[in-house]
């Protein structure tokens, strides 16, 4: 069964005035339950818009969004329920952030759902593990953090919620490789454990082509495309068009299959790349 | 939709009173203040409903943006006229259990509710056509004369304008900040007053902690720029008065005088 089945959705900022903004425009999108699907697209395209409709927290101008084959408006009597089902991490989560301590912060989500004090703790260790974080910093005030570490601990907030459908905003904007590549194992190691479904968005083509098992391309509003990241890679000059991008090996065996040799031009990863190109070197 | 339009923002356009010089603006207001608290019999209501309703259609821009940026405002001067109603005293029109509700108390409240929206819609009226910048100048004239008391006016003007600049983008995070703990089953929705207040120190934390940020990073990026109060600057625009403004005072005097005939020489 689909996680979320996602039926002429849009959503108009300011209707009805001269500001009038078409931000998501007669989406229909089907997620599977245990797939990582990626969406790209340029900056105003959507993106957040839409992310904020699928978790409930922002009511759609027309259109229906089911989770789980229930239409969230309309068969859950409580917001919460879907707020609990589907977790949102905001772009830029960290400023979110407000308890005391690194933990309270954490536990915040958790204690919503009614947990008790024990299975809270559980669940808070637990999130710490998949976001690797020390617990010598569970007591530190969350605002004395680094701004990578931050995230981190603002997405270890949804997770210890254990949501079902997962949806992340561009959840690795304006870090450090490093922090870019740690974040990126936090989601895998979270999906490898839990399953479910995650929706990651994101302006990064190598990360994104590398975790998902399909990606869908956002562009004013539209989704113009969704297929493996090998099919909505390969053809990167078409995406040059709508201000996207191939990750580079992509484009490097691309340049190498047009200049006449036998290479296979789907690769999005440098490992498949890597073995293409050896292959070729030794025929 | 309370993301749209929120209070004191500038929506850009050409009307009339787009067009106004922003000092006759400020101007004008400060006597329409004068007249909207004047103005307590049908007659002088009348011609106060009337001049707001000119005022609107000069400004280009639509009835309903002006209700959506002032609803919550709206709704409590409402809702305190509603109780207002209950206040007893002069002549009884009907009694109910302990409440009594009189003639007197009943035009009480319609004066206020209507002197309170007229106020909010002019001086919307006034923040919609006029950016922060063009107010901050008239501002500044104003204060000019303040000087002789060693208050520079021109910091004052940039600190007006700053803030003012501030309250749609903190607006926007405030959206934001609630939506993002909502997700994270904040309740936000509870009836116990205490509960509520608590509820929301997920949300007041980092407003706060996000905009002493902001204020701290300006003041570093205007210092860095070498912003300082020894030098005098000059606007980028040159300010005529135009027959225009000379028209609109005319319009307000016009009013100020029915108004006080109305109320004071009318018998
Ligand atoms: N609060 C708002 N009021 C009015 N328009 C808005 C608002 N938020 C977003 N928009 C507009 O809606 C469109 C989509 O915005 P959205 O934030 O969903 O884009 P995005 O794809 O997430 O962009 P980015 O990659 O920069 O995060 C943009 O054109 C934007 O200008
Ligand atoms: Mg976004």
């Amino acid at each position: 069964m689909s996680a979320l089945d996602i039926k002429n959705l849009s959503y108009i900022y300011n209707q009805g005035t001269d500001l009038e903004k078409i931000a998501v425009n007669n989406v229909n999108l089907s997620i599977n339950d245990g797939e990582i699907i990626g969406i790209i697209g340029h900056t105003g395209s959507g993106k957040s818009t839409f992310a904020q409709m699928l978790s409930g927290t922002v009511k759609p101008t027309a259109g229906k969004i089911f989770l789980y084959g229930k239409d969230i408006w309309k068969d859950y009597k409580n917001r919460k329920e879907v707020y609990f089902k589907v977790g949102l991490v905001f772009q830029y989560p960290e400023k979110q952030l407000f308890a005391q301590t690194v933990y309270e912060d954490i536990a915040f989500g958790p204690k919503n759902q009614g947990f008790s004090e024990g299975e809270t703790e559980e669940k808070v260790f637990e999130a710490l593990d998949f976001v690797n974080i020390d617990k010598k910093l569970l007591n530190r005030s969350p605002f004395e953090l680094s701004g990578g570490e931050k995230r981190r601990v603002a997405i270890a907030g949804i997770f210890a919620m254990n949501p079902g459908v997962l949806i992340l905003d561009e959840p690795t904007s304006g870090l450090d490789p490093i922090s870019r590549e740690k974040i990126i194992n936090n989601i895998l190691s979270y999906h490898s454990k839990k399953r479910g479904a995650v929706i990651f968005i994101s302006h990064f083509m190598e990360e994104t082509a590398r975790i998902s098992d399909r990606v869908a391309i956002m562009d004013r509003g539209k989704i113009k495309m969704v297929d493996t990241p090998e099919n909505v890679f390969y053809d990167y000059k078409s995406l040059k068009s709508i201000n996207l991008d191939a990750p580079q090996i992509t484009k490097i065996v691309s340049n190498i299959h047009s200049k006449g040799y036998n290479i296979n031009k789907k690769i999005v990863t440098v490992e498949k790349g890597t073995q293409e190109i050896l292959r070729l070197l030794r025929e | 939709m309370i993301e749209n339009v929120c209070l004191g923002q500038y929506i850009p356009g050409s009307s009339i009173l787009h067009r106004l010089d922003p000092r006759i603006k400020i101007l004008s207001f400060v006597i329409f203040m004068i007249i909207s608290f004047m103005s307590g019999n049908i007659f002088s209501m009348s011609i106060l409903i009337l001049s707001v309703a000119v005022i609107i259609l000069l400004s280009g821009v639509p009835l309903k943006v002006y209700f959506q940026s002032t609803k919550y405002i709206l709704f409590l001067i409402f809702l305190s006229c509603v109780f207002n109603v209950f206040y007893d005293y002069g002549e009884a029109v009907f009694k109910f259990w302990v409440l009594t509700v009189t003639l007197e108390s009943i035009k009480n409240s319609v004066i206020i509710i209507l002197r309170v929206t007229s106020l909010m819609f002019v001086s919307s009226s006034v923040m919609f056509t006029t950016s922060h910048s063009n107010i901050s100048f008239a501002i500044e004239t104003f204060m000019k004369p303040l000087s002789i008391f060693k208050i520079n006016a021109q910091d004052i003007a940039t600190m007006i304008t700053i803030s003012l600049k501030f309250v749609p983008i903190i607006f926007e995070e405030t959206n934001k900040i609630i939506n993002a703990q909502r997700s994270r089953g904040a309740d936000l929705d509870n009836k116990n007053i205490i509960k509520k207040v608590k509820s929301y120190i997920p949300i007041i934390f980092p407003l706060f902690f996000l905009s002493f940020k902001r204020a701290s990073d300006l003041a570093v990026a205007m210092e860095s720029r070498c912003y300082n109060n020894i030098i005098k600057r000059t606007s980028i625009r040159e300010f005529k008065i135009s027959i225009l403004d000379i028209s609109c005072l005319i319009y307000i005097i016009v009013i100020l005088i029915g108004v006080v005939y109305c109320e004071y020489l009318m018998i």
